[in-house]
């Protein structure tokens, strides 16, 4: 910083900046400027002082020359810096994060663990990683995907991939096979779309009769006829029975919540609990509940620590009884939750038949479901055909 | 002149930036706290009111208050303060 006294001020900062010299931050003070100039043009500054007849004052020095002065010297601080840069320079020479954008139906931890086997996974050398190759080994891995592309910046890699369309299930029309049956029960429809039916509407079934035979016989009666094998297709439907069985004791316990609540917190490494302080439970019995859990993260780097908070609620167990017709009526209820979930989609409950046994602590039930259902199930003809091929 | 008025018509009708051209000064303001002059020819008078400096154009005066000079080299000048009016004298 300077000051520059004299009436000829500005034509020492026109004499100055014709010169190249760099001048900023010029106030106006008194009869003279104060201004800022580079240290390095101090003989330019007062060659031309004289020339105009300026005076010229220093008034301080500053800026970032000035500070290193003041640093020189200090060893140990160059070596932090130095040190600094090449910590800087080596950790930004490994992979750090790697983002998978774009899959749908193939889960990204296939492809993350498919580039760990290549080679490209957290704490890589950043070097050692080549995209394109990736990007080929990758195609050629998956087949759902049609294109990847591998990018890395800075330590981050982004695989973006896009798949293919969806291929159709592919049902399979020429080895020949039969339609069995997957279940005891009463034929009440059949219709074949390719083969021969062997069984008519109110035929009894049991389970792996042929319903449907893959042999067709070409020809009309009486000509000459030969037989050949298809994939025999079409649908059956049935009634079936369901035999069930259940039995529910009358004394029941339930939890009974005291209202009172205990809550925890925990911290956990590596997805382990380091539970440092715990309430005590004694004897108490306590459902845990997880209140919230969050994951700790440096900027957009995940810490594997995360904090948990938990709630314990306290409840004591009850001895109940329940009624007869209570017993019952949740009995009936589990039989027909038991014969749904048996139940394909394109099947129907008819009726159920129950009938309850009464002891003193416990209520049995035997049902019986009937049933609307698909049966038939397909079966690869091999053994059959190679027995009709003996005969002949 | 005559060589003036040549560079003129070259310009204007290349449509060329006439500061290149003719050497006219480029002026921006930043709201009314800044002006950047560009090619100009040195400052004329300094004060903490009004500054003149030299262009092509004429002699540019810019009136105002808390005046300063930022910036100043061969090319650039860069007046910092609260300005009310900027005009040429000749």
């Amino acid at each position: 910083m300077i000051k520059v006294n004299g009436f000829a001020a500005e034509r020492f900062m026109n004499m100055l900046s014709y010169r190249g010299v760099y001048l900023w931050d010029v106030e106006s003070d008194g009869a003279g400027v104060r201004l800022k100039a580079p240290l390095g043009s101090m003989d330019i500054l007062s060659m031309c002082a004289e020339k105009t007849g300026c005076r010229l004052e220093v008034k301080g020095y500053g800026g970032f020359p000035s500070k290193i002065r003041r640093y020189k010297g200090r060893q140990v601080l160059t070596a932090g810096i130095l040190l600094f840069a090449v910590g800087l320079y080596l950790l930004s020479s490994f992979i750090w994060v790697i983002r998978v954008e774009g899959n749908e139906r193939v889960p990204k931890e296939d492809i993350l663990t498919y580039c760990q086997e290549l080679g490209l996974k957290p704490a890589a050398w950043k070097r050692g990683v080549d995209p394109e190759e990736i990007t080929k080994e990758i195609l050629i891995q998956f087949p759902d995907i049609s294109w990847v592309s591998v990018d890395i910046k800075g330590t981050d890699v982004t695989i973006k991939v896009a798949e293919t369309i969806e291929k159709a299930e592919v049902v399979d029309k020429v080895t020949p096979c039969n339609v069995v049956a997957a279940m005891d029960g009463v034929i009440l429809k059949i219709t074949a779309e390719r083969g021969t039916p062997m069984v008519k509407e109110g035929d009894v079934v049991k389970k792996g009769d042929v319903l449907i035979s893959s042999a067709v016989v070409i020809g009309l009666e009486g000509e000459e006829q030969h037989t050949e094998y298809v994939a025999a297709e079409g649908t059956v439907t049935a009634k079936i029975w369901l035999q069930l069985t259940d039995e529910l004791p009358l004394a029941y316990e339930e939890k009974v919540y005291t209202g009172e609540t205990k809550t925890n917190r925990i911290l956990s490494f590596w997805g382990k609990d380091a539970d440092f302080v715990h309430p005590s439970l004694e004897e108490e019995q306590a459902d845990a509940e997880i209140l919230f859990q969050k994951d700790l993260a440096l900027g957009d780097f995940k810490v594997p620590i995360s904090i948990k908070k938990e709630q314990y609620r306290i409840y004591t167990l009850e001895q109940r009884n329940r009624t007869v017709d209570e017993a019952k009526a949740e009995l009936a209820q589990t039989l027909r939750e038991k014969t749904e979930k048996c139940l394909s989609p394109y099947g129907t409950i008819e009726k159920i038949e129950v009938h309850y046994e009464e002891y003193t602590d416990c209520v049995r039930v035997k049902g019986q479901a009937v049933l609307t259902e698909r049966i038939e199930e397909k079966h690869t003809a091999e053994e059959g055909r190679d027995a009709i091929d003996g005969t002949d | 002149m005559k060589k003036m008025d040549i560079r003129r018509g070259v310009s204007d009708a290349l449509d060329l930036p006439k500061e290149i051209m003719l050497d006219l000064p480029l002026i921006s303001l930043t709201g009314r706290e800044e002006i950047t002059v560009e090619n100009h020819k040195g400052i004329l008078t300094y004060g903490e009111e009004s500054i003149r400096v030299g262009t092509k154009a004429g002699i540019l005066c810019i009136r105002g208050q808390d005046l300063g000079l930022k910036q100043l080299t061969a090319e650039v000048l860069v007046i910092t303060g609260k300005l009310v009016a900027l005009e040429f004298l000749t």
